[in-house]
């Protein structure tokens, strides 16, 4: 399974979204620091859930990051997201 | 050995009112995420300390424990954990930064940072 999908399924399960894309970013960062040639090391994630109502925005991010730990995050190099409730 | 730098970190975030934890340093950013912070802080003109985490890997570590936040950047403000790149960003664009300058009497320049939510709107 791509490092995509493992991000994508486990986003799906957790936060059971009213809005999910996750997008792999790498190919604009090649070269850069971090970027490792897997051509899965950047990715960018917009996500709308109710679990956010509520919620500052670095307990949101700190939700995703739980979600996607220890695996699939151990391989991304950086994640950016950009998480809303749903009211 | 992990808890003196916790302490270090502590101390680090309570003598400075805005640190920035980031790869690299404000003159040389090594990271794209870093340098946009650098970017913002700069060009609101605020003063603040950068403390480069590639040169001592302790804090590198420590900072992630003491936030419990995985990534780098990672800025300060008064002692309190504001958040990364994206949230610095996004704060930013919504004059959420602004209001939370205002709140602990951190020095910044309004015009500029009216400026930069206008170019960026």
């Amino acid at each position: 399974m791509t490092i995509q999908q493992q991000i994508e399924d486990r986003l799906q399960d957790a936060f059971r979204p009213q809005e999910l894309k996750v997008e792999n970013e790498s190919e604009h960062h090649r070269g850069h620091a971090g970027w490792d040639g897997s051509g899965e090391s950047h990715f960018r994630i917009v996500l709308c859930s109710e679990r956010f109502n509520g919620l500052t925005r670095v307990q949101r991010h700190r939700l995703v990051y739980q979600a996607l730990s220890p695996e699939p995050m151990n391989h991304i190099h950086a994640l950016q997201m950009e998480l809303t409730g749903t009211r | 050995m992990s808890e003196d730098i916790q302490n270090e970190i502590q101390q680090l975030v309570k003598d400075n009112d805005v640190v920035l934890f980031m790869k690299g340093n404000r003159g040389v950013p090594q990271c794209g995420f870093s340098s946009r912070v650098v970017s913002v802080l700069n060009y609101l003109e605020v003063t603040y300390s950068d403390v480069n985490v590639l040169e001592n890997p302790r804090i590198r570590e420590g900072v992630k424990q003491f936030s419990e936040w995985p990534t780098i950047p990672q800025l300060y403000v008064k002692g309190e954990f504001i958040g990364g790149c994206d949230i610095i960003t996004e704060m930013t664009l919504s004059g959420e930064l602004e209001t939370l300058f205002d709140n602990h009497s951190i020095t910044y320049s309004k015009e500029a940072s009216t400026r930069l939510r206008e170019h960026n709107s």
